[in-house]
């Protein structure tokens, strides 16, 4: 058999806002039929979410939902109607994956739940992405990114010392446990390829971000250490961080002894001093390690301290990038990471394509879909002809 | 009970983290994992340093062995297999070979070209077993300008965006995340990538080569940012704890040395809630404050009102008072806080393991939790090298004395060869 294997896949993607779509934009991008169930009329909430292409606040031109639901199919339907959720769970039939990202009593109220639906699809993998998981006395809590970061113990040891903890710029805590959900829900779908039966997979994002400080754990479990936050400096050695130079930032990275080679960069005699010669010794003099690199660095561009330190072993630089220098960056367009899309309503734009390149496996190229665009292709397939699809929708039930 | 990936098999050739993470998630989901060591072994062991190997290890006790007693390596390489071999040899690499054959999956992140370096690339391991799933992990990938350049994800992280969108507002100072966060992230994309292709090698019986590149997961995390670019032409900058519309929100101080609690307000009904949390009704209908886009115009006044309150209580009091009204609100724990948590503890997320050399510890369970499959910490981190005789002997079916004689040819190792004497990253 050619072609992609996991074209013959269908998930039916009840997810909204970021951690559910983001696990099923990875299924959407290796080839998996991902069909998006939105609420007719408004569709995802993320489509409310800004910012939005030309400032022009519309649910086309959500630049998150842009993102987030590119190769995806949409079709509305209402599952707070009782002929909407029958026809939910002729979807369901025909299924191999249910993502969904409600909060934990959503699916059970709409007599939704993985019991009822393995009765109908015992071959159904279903996955549940929630902020603290199905269970457990913060099961219902309220969460937003925000907090999701603070109660994993991510924000505690990110800011500087004098100023508050910080978040992180981005939805990272969201887009992790996505990364999770998705490894997880294909992990339940291959074991069902063996067995013939489904699953049900639970996901917390409170879970999935404390799983990132398995250092910090290790460091509390065997020197009874609480890591701090330290604005960019590290305990793992200095220099390893972010410092200013001529014309912006750029990370200094040496392990050890090979901080010989930004010595040798460098030129100054005192950075020879045998004090510096050991990662201990330069954690204890940070600031007079950071003093001496000062005027080398304020001299120098990122590229050149850039290219400069990433050639040398046990070295790496990092120059701080912004979005567009990402955009036009040489690397990254040399291995054909952005793609154009043209969009009925948003128009043109460079998106970037998924996180891995598999040989076999070319992410697909698509753009996110219009509302509902897909209602008659999905809708026919169940059988439904357009006369019937037209009354379903002054029911509102599409 | 069969756990999700019971019967696949991964040849490991990975270090450090981000490859080990990766492939510690496939082990909890049941696939046998099997550490392909060199002769030092996976640096996460540890480093000497003035001649004393690096910790933590539990008591401080570095033990006749450190090497299988550091902590952070046993949290990480939970159920996983280990043996130690020489790919620089002939032998050794023959015995490579020979456990690809057997494997479903190889993956490395070594520095690119390491694997054609040895003679066993791609092309090479598809002659061995022609459906071989192999997986490189680099700082920018096996091909561009950059292919050869050392990268560690702390300096990969400002490459993709992560720096220039985090900071204080008015401070043009980036700042890091408190985690090397490039690392994980790139070994969970990794290991949606090998699912993705058991999957297809399930349907078409074909194997393939996987190229991740730190830059490229790193920047799929920022893909609204880099649409804002392509589409408006803007390139976003930071906003510190703040959100573009939801008001208030911010990290605000509590009773004590450094203890803070964040909270985020969304709608109308979640602001008057908020209003009569504070003891404050009346706030909701003051001009400055009642309707959004005065919240959002006068944020400063609001949480400086805010943090009034709060830093008159504990920040587990302020979350549980905003809770019970719905709103969002989160204390900022500490890792002794989030070692202890109600709501971790109650899902078992912290396991217990007992290692045969590091005696019994914790870590940190699978990240999901499936209905039917039984997930759990089933084994601890392997002793460096503890499964020579059961790759080797039971897999390979090589006898014990040509076993001991590739041991005294140094193509195997049963204890690690003593590392030069470095220093710790």
């Amino acid at each position: 058999m050619n072609g992609n294997g996991l074209e013959g896949y269908k998930v039916i993607d009840l997810t909204h806002y970021v951690s559910g779509p983001y696990c099923t934009r990875l299924m959407a991008g290796v080839g998996m039929e991902v069909i998006k169930v939105e609420k007719p009329g408004e569709g995802d909430g993320a489509r409310c979410m800004g910012p939005f292409v030309n400032d022009e606040p519309d649910i086309e031109k959500s630049i998150p939902a842009l993102f987030l639901n590119a190769n995806k199919k949409s079709i509305t339907l209402n599952l707070k109607t009782s002929q909407g959720r029958d026809i939910f769970l002729e979807l369901i039939k025909g299924a191999d994956i249910l993502v969904e990202n409600f909060m934990p009593r959503v699916m059970p109220s709409l007599g939704l739940d993985y019991e009822t639906l393995r009765g109908l699809n015992p071959a159904l993998v279903m996955t549940s992405i929630s902020n603290f998981g199905q269970s457990g006395p913060y099961r219902d809590y309220e969460a937003s990114e925000i907090v999701e970061y603070a109660l994993s113990g991510l924000m505690y040891i990110t800011g500087t010392p004098e100023a508050t903890p910080l978040k992180l710029g981005l939805d990272v805590s969201q887009q992790v446990a996505a990364q999770y959900a998705f490894m997880a829900t294909l992990a339940a779908l291959y074991s069902r390829e063996m067995t013939g039966e489904g699953d049900y997979v639970d996901v917390s994002i409170m879970e999935c971000n404390t799983g990132l400080l398995d250092w910090q754990l290790g460091l509390l479990l065997g020197l009874d250490f609480i890591y701090k936050r330290l604005g960019d400096l590290n305990q793992k050695g200095h220099p390893w961080g972010v410092f200013s130079c001529q014309d912006g930032w750029v990370c200094v990275c040496a392990i050890g002894g090979n901080f010989k080679y930004v010595t040798e960069m460098v030129g100054d005699p005192r950075l020879r001093d045998p004090k510096f010669m050991t990662s201990a010794g330069r954690l204890e003099n940070r600031d007079e390690v950071s003093s001496l690199l000062l005027p080398w660095l304020v001299e120098h561009t990122r590229e050149d301290i850039f290219h400069a330190l990433c050639t040398k072993p046990s070295c790496a630089g990092g120059m701080v990038l912004n979005t567009e220098e990402i955009v036009n960056c040489p690397q990254l367009n040399s291995r054909n990471f952005f793609y154009q899309v043209e969009h009925p309503e948003a128009g043109k734009a460079l998106y970037p394509k998924g996180p891995f390149q598999m040989s076999e496996i070319p992410w697909k190229e698509g753009r996110a879909p219009l509302l509902g665009e897909y209602n008659d292709e999905v809708y026919s397939k169940l059988g439904y002809s357009k006369a019937e699809l037209v009354q379903l929708r002054q029911l509102n039930v599409i | 009970m069969r756990l999700p990936l019971n019967g696949v098999r991964i040849a490991d050739l990975t270090h450090a983290w981000a490859g080990p993470h990766c492939t510690a998630n496939l082990a909890d989901l049941g696939a046998e994992v099997i550490k392909l060591e060199p002769p030092t072994g996976d640096m996460r062991r540890g480093f000497r340093v003035g001649g004393v190997m690096s910790g933590p290890f539990p008591g401080g006790e570095p033990g006749e062995k450190p090497w299988n007693r550091n902590i952070i390596f046993n949290i990480i390489n939970r159920n996983k297999r280990s043996i130690s071999l020489n790919l620089g040899t002939v032998k050794g690499n023959d015995i490579f070979k020979r456990i690809v054959k057997i494997s479903d999956v190889v993956i490395e992140n070594l520095r690119p070209g390491a694997l054609s370096k040895y003679g066993v690339d791609y092309e090479v391991l598809k002659e061995v077993k022609p459906d071989i799933i192999v997986v490189h992990m680099s700082g920018y990938g096996h091909s561009g300008p950059w292919m050869h350049y050392r990268a560690f994800g702390v300096a990969i992280e400002p490459m993709c965006g992560f720096f220039s969108l985090t900071g204080y507002p008015g401070d043009s100072t980036p700042i890091r995340s408190g985690v090397d966060h490039l690392d994980p992230l790139c070994g969970a994309h990794a290991a949606g990538a090998i699912l993705a292709a058991l999957l297809h090698r399930h349907k078409t019986g074909k194997g393939q080569c996987i190229d991740l590149s730190y830059l490229e997961s790193g920047a799929n995390f920022i893909g609204e940012a880099l649409l804002e670019y392509t589409y408006n032409h803007r390139i976003r900058g930071f906003i510190g704890n703040r959100h573009p519309y939801r008001v208030p929100q911010g990290c605000y101080r509590c009773k004590g040395e450094d203890e803070w609690v964040v909270i985020s307000v969304g709608s109308d009904e979640d602001w008057k809630a908020f209003c009569q949390a504070l003891g404050n009704p009346s706030l909701v209908e003051e001009e400055r404050f009642a309707k959004p886009l005065n919240r959002l115009k006068h944020q400063d006044n609001l949480d400086q009102l805010i943090e009034t309150w709060t830093s008159q209580h504990n920040k587990f009091e302020v979350m549980d008072i905003l809770q019970n009204k719905g709103i969002a609100a989160g204390a900022v724990l500490n890792m002794a806080e989030v070692y202890r948590n109600e709501q971790l503890r109650e899902r078992g997320f912290l396991e217990t393991v007992t290692h045969p050399e590091a005696g019994i510890h914790e870590c940190f369970g699978p990240r999901f939790k499936f209905s039917r499959a039984p997930l759990y910490v089933y084994c601890p981190a392997p002793p460096f090298a503890t499964d020579t005789d059961y790759v080797l002997g039971e897999l390979l079916g090589i006898s014990d004395e040509e076993i001991e004689q590739l041991v005294a040819q140094k193509v195997i190792f049963r204890e690690p060869e003593l590392m030069a004497e470095i220093e710790s990253p």
